[in-house]
């Protein structure tokens, strides 16, 4: 069986996202999920990449035909719900509440050259302890281990939007 | 030590991550497509064996 190499495509990622904030179609972006807690831990599997943004277009689509449509232009393919690009799937989420929030107070990072942003771990462990499954769980801990967490702003932030951590 | 082992991997620069984790992917991906292609014949368990020891010996790097 041949050893076919597979790199994921990060920066073609963000420069994408980049892009749909200079077009307009998107006002602000932050890398989240998985990949975004990676940024803070040990690396461990994950199959996609989520891109969580604030919607330029207030409209119930929230801009979402127009980002596609964007993107598939540049060569990305539509596969259910994620956008595929070089074999490696990316779901745009549109941020609200606390994900809207995390956007906003995203630390901004250079991956590979490319300015970004990416989720504080305050927010990845609320967003995981707002969403509350096994793996959810099991990121909060690596986090609360792994990565220098704020406690104060972390209560804050658990505190405002009526959350506790697992075992509190 | 396994969680020292655990708190090096996660000072390493983002960039160098990121490519671990497309290791991951590839080697998940390769250990589905040899337990599809041999679904009907049993798994070919010395070759699985020889990824397992290549893909520990390449983290070591």
């Amino acid at each position: 069986m041949p050893d076919e190499p597979f790199a994921i495509p990060l920066a073609d990622v963000l420069r994408a996202a980049n892009e749909l904030v200079s077009a307009g179609l998107i006002k602000d972006y932050a890398l989240g999920g998985a990949l975004a807690a990676i940024y803070y831990t040990e690396p461990f599997a994950t199959y996609d990449a989520d891109i969580i943004f604030i919607s330029s277009d207030k409209t119930l689509s929230a801009g979402i035909p127009a980002i596609y449509s964007h993107l598939q232009s540049k060569g990305w393919h539509v596969e259910r719900e994620h956008l595929i690009i070089k074999d490696f799937p990316v779901q745009f989420l549109v941020a609200s509440g606390l994900t809207e929030e995390a956007v906003r107070k995203a630390k901004r990072i250079e991956y590979d050259g490319v300015p970004a942003k990416v989720f504080s771990p305050e927010y990845i462990i609320a967003i995981a302890a707002s969403v509350g499954r096994h793996k959810d769980l099991a990121r909060i801990e690596q986090l609360m281990t792994q990565a220098k967490v704020d406690r104060a702003l972390l209560d804050d932030i658990l505190r405002r939007h009526n959350l506790t951590l697992p075992k509190e | 030590m396994k969680d020292e082992f655990r708190r090096k991997l996660a000072r390493l620069s983002f960039e160098e991550k990121i490519r671990k984790v497309g290791e991951l992917i590839r080697f998940s991906r390769k250990i589905k497509a040899v337990t599809d292609l041999d679904a009907l014949k049993g798994i070919p368990v010395a070759s699985v064996r020889e990824e397992v020891h290549d893909l520990a010996k390449n983290s070591k790097k």
